[in-house]
């Protein structure tokens, strides 16, 4: 049960100054990074993170919670405005957004999307800070086998987010997938695919991959088309905020729904992370009333997309606070931050040093409001950004990309991988193979490998592993659902009204 | 400059100086020194000119080896700031990570020998990573400054087990009672340790199952998935704390400050494998820089692992800081690339 003195002295640090003022410049730092293609989060937490070696340990945590909760939010505005997800959990929110930006709704969309974050916020931070001390149990109820099954699943999700012919998207996944196995093998240093070059060892960036296959292609396809990325005409800035309001007010279910899928899947470690926003995109399109909008700009598409994805910051807090886990590259620094505040994550920061988890939780709460207030004054400015002529727009997004790719990790590799995969996404998505299908298969590819020989380690090469216990067989079930569900569906309906005529 | 500046400084010239900043150790003298090379970089990059004279003169370049968030990256950001501020310079931070360390290695040793760029590794890690992928160039060749810090491996055991030290362990292992060893990725440090304890001690694992880091391998072993897990002593400090993990055995005859009571496998009567059972965290400039410059960088980090900052951190979070001279980085480093073939089959790794 939380332990409600602990409770309240974190609320009141949190909110007194100087924690709150941390966390709205946090926020707002995380915001800005998080937003400009090529930025990203981990850059975005490590330019931060010096800034707080003044400050005392609690103080700098907050400060970069706000930054990392910022950076998660932000990274929905360039997916929404430019169709560049700022990481692998908004690439989920391009799929409606984008289309809604073309469509000339941008405010809309970026409404839709900083009412739904923060509320998503809102209701994982919450929840979190009631089953705050059960959480550990949780983490460990998922194991290796449990690894592999998640990331299988994942990759079944292509089937939901496929918008077309699901054997070409399956394709593009599968290419994904491939493309993953260059470099170091999970399981033995053999290398593969590397000819020798240092730089292939850690094989193709994956942040690389996605500044490249999203904004580059998307910049190639937009100069050729000439104009504004709105082809709505013009954009009625205080209307749209007041409808985006009103859309999500309107969908409490597919928010409280998309936030719970947020919190737990976001809570698995691996793959959880990345999966989460998929998931729940899909849960609201099997949910919907109105499938058949999904893929062109369907609001209930960004609310899932959105509210999940800020309730997965809750979630992915946990692995990375219990046993030092990073789900992402933004998490592997925030851990690298709080060592270097001598706070060392692991199981004693949710027994002696409860305090301090309590308030990077409630902190998290304090950052819901924030980003409701400082996204609804965004929107306002970024929806004009779909307004300016794309020759001015398309420059400025190549060259944060190529920088963005080469800060990464110093490697030229990584800016070759940007502009090689910016052309074959502009062929890909010329000829209806999914972008997203490749993403979900280059990030969940080396996941389910390495899990899959682990577990296969553990059990001396017997399959059983994976039906061995209730949870893991509750994977198999809904990954064989998720793949058969949209066949075997129409198939036993047409049964049954066959039947129930006769 | 670093990519990372470079961005930032396209956008705005205040930004700029901040992502400088990011890379750069944070004391007030070398954040106003880095600002204005950030300032006169926008000018026409003319303080990137390298120049003669007095050392230092301009930004230095410590390059870490692996991602942002890792040990050596947080040794980094915590020591640098304090060097910066003995030699009153600022002092940049440079990660690049890749290939098992290697690549970053790479460049420490092939930069111009001046004294602007160095950077830290660790043997036995990095010459393990040099030696499984059997690469051309020298590792030996950097010109060893010093050594900042020792991180030993231990043994560490769900407590439901009641391992009562590394002989029980061994004997558990040949009584067929435990068959799985878990440690972190194959081909390093770790995987190596527990060959050198099966062929020395008869440590009888059938399978050692690698973890991809020090977290989901502890975890593994607090959740009962294996039962036992050799990591650093740091990395499981929390684990144990918490009471779900209990330390068998510190792979290193120096001890650990965290676990000061565990014993070490000499302690247990065990042959001692300390060529492979810690980290000697060290510090490489590149071959032929001038020793009156590695003299001036190793006084300067040697005051600053004795200041209070580094002190503090040091004793909050176990992260041990201990200078030691060129010599004993320069042995550290040979002793890893002269023993560990003659102990360990390497072809095996590989396969």
């Amino acid at each position: 049960m939380t332990d409600i003195s602990i409770l309240l002295n974190a609320i009141e640090m949190v909110f007194s100054w100087p924690g709150i003022a941390l966390i709205i410049l946090g926020v707002i730092i995380g915001v800005i990074g998080g937003s400009l293609p090529g930025v990203g989060g981990a850059l975005t937490l490590a330019i931060a993170i010096p800034f707080t070696i003044q400050l005392e340990s609690v103080n700098a945590i907050i400060f970069l919670i706000g930054a990392y909760n910022g950076v998660m939010y932000g990274a929905s505005i360039s997916a929404i405005l430019f169709n560049v997800p700022g990481s692998a959990s908004a690439a989920a929110t391009t799929i409606e957004g984008y289309p809604m930006a073309r469509g000339g709704r941008a405010v809309d969309a970026l409404t839709i999307s900083a009412v739904s974050s923060s509320i998503g916020d809102f209701l994982g931070g919450v929840a979190i800070l009631a089953i705050l001390p059960a959480l550990v149990t949780i983490v460990l109820m998922f194991g290796t086998p449990e690894y592999f099954l998640v990331a299988v699943l994942g990759l079944a999700l292509i089937i939901v987010v496929s918008e077309g012919d699901f054997l070409r998207d399956a394709m593009a996944g599968g290419f994904g997938v491939m493309l993953a196995t260059v470099g170091v093998a999970p399981m033995l240093p053999t290398s593969r695919y590397t000819f020798g070059q240092l730089g292939l060892y850690n094989g193709i960036n994956f942040v690389a991959a996605l500044i490249g296959i999203f904004a580059v292609s998307e910049m190639l396809r937009l100069s050729k088309q000439g104009g504004t990325i709105s082809r709505g005409g013009d954009i009625d800035i205080g209307g749209s905020v007041l409808s985006g309001f009103r859309t999500v007010l309107s969908k409490p279910i597919t928010l409280i729904k998309s936030s719970v899928v947020g919190l737990l899947i976001g809570a698995i470690p691996g793959s959880g992370g990345s999966v989460s926003t998929f998931v729940a995109y899909g849960e609201a399109k099997r949910a919907s009333k109105n499938p058949e909008k999904f893929g062109n700009g369907a609001e209930e598409g960004i609310i899932a997309t959105e509210s999940s994805n800020n309730a997965t910051v809750s979630g992915s807090l946990i692995p990375t606070l219990t046993f030092g886990i990073p789900g992402s590259t933004t998490t592997a620094v925030l851990i690298g931050a709080l060592m270097l505040h001598g706070i060392r994550p692991g199981p004693a920061l949710f027994s002696s040093q409860i305090n301090l988890t309590y308030s990077i939780f409630v902190s998290l709460v304090a950052c819901s409001f924030i980003i409701l207030v400082l996204g609804l004054l965004v929107v306002r400015w970024a929806g004009y950004l779909t307004t300016v002529n794309t020759s001015v727009i398309i420059p400025i997004i190549i060259v944060l990309s190529v920088l963005g790719a080469f800060s990464l990790n110093s490697n030229y590799f990584d800016v070759f991988v940007v502009l090689t995969l910016g052309i074959i996404g502009y062929f890909m998505q010329s000829y209806d193979y999914s972008l997203v299908a490749f993403l979900l298969g280059l990030i969940l590819g080396p996941i389910a490998e390495e899990n899959l020989a682990r577990s296969l380690e553990l059990s001396n090469g017997s399959l059983d592993i994976f039906f061995a216990t209730p949870l893991r067989l509750l994977l198999v079930v809904a990954t064989v659902a998720i793949v058969v569900g949209p066949y075997l569906g129409p198939m036993l309906k047409q049964q049954f009204g066959i039947t129930s005529e006769v | 400059m670093t990519p990372n500046s470079i961005i930032l400084i396209m956008m705005n010239p205040t930004l700029g100086a901040m992502a400088r900043d990011n890379n750069v150790a944070t004391t007030r003298r070398g954040f106003i020194t880095t600002a204005g090379a950030g300032a006169a970089a926008l000018a026409g990059c003319s303080s990137l000119q390298p120049s003669s004279g007095e050392y230092p003169s301009q930004n230095i370049t410590y390059i870490v080896p692996f991602s942002q968030g890792g040990g050596t990256d947080t040794y980094a950001r915590k020591i640098m700031p304090q060097v910066s501020n003995e030699m009153d310079n600022g002092i940049a931070i440079e990660n690049v990570p890749g290939a098992a360390s290697l690549k970053g290695t790479a460049e420490i040793l092939r930069a111009k020998p001046d004294g602007y760029t160095f950077g830290g590794f660790n043997p036995p890690s990095t010459p393990i990573s040099y030696l499984v992928y059997q690469l051309e160039w020298d590792i030996t060749s950097g010109m060893p400054v010093c050594t900042y810090a020792r991180t030993p491996y231990g043994i560490f055991a769900n407590p439901e087990h009641n391992i009562e030290g590394l002989k029980d362990l061994v004997e558990r292992y040949q009584s067929g009672e435990f068959t799985k060893f878990a440690g972190l990725g194959r081909g390093g440090i770790v995987n190596l340790a527990a060959i050198a304890m099966k062929n020395e001690y008869d440590l009888n694992y059938e399978q050692y199952v690698a973890y991809d880091g020090a977290g989901p391998a502890i975890k593994a072993a607090v959740s009962g998935e294996v039962p036992v897990v050799a990591t650093t002593d740091t990395a499981a400090q929390s684990a144990v704390e918490s009471g779900d993990l209990e330390a068998v055995s510190i792979l290193s005859s120096d001890g650990s400050s965290v676990f000061p009571e565990a014993q070490s496998p000499s302690d247990a009567g065990f042959s001692s494998i300390d060529y492979i059972g810690q980290l000697t965290r060290c510090m490489f400039l590149p071959a032929e820089t001038p020793t009156d410059i590695r003299d001036t960088l190793a006084e300067s980090i040697k005051a600053a692992l004795q200041t209070d900052e580094v002190q503090t951190w040091s004793e909050e979070t176990g992260n041990a800081v201990e200078y030691g001279s060129h010599e004993r980085a320069k042995k550290a480093l040979e002793d890893s690339i002269n023993t560990i073939p003659d102990r360990i089959d390497m072809s095996k790794i590989r396969s």
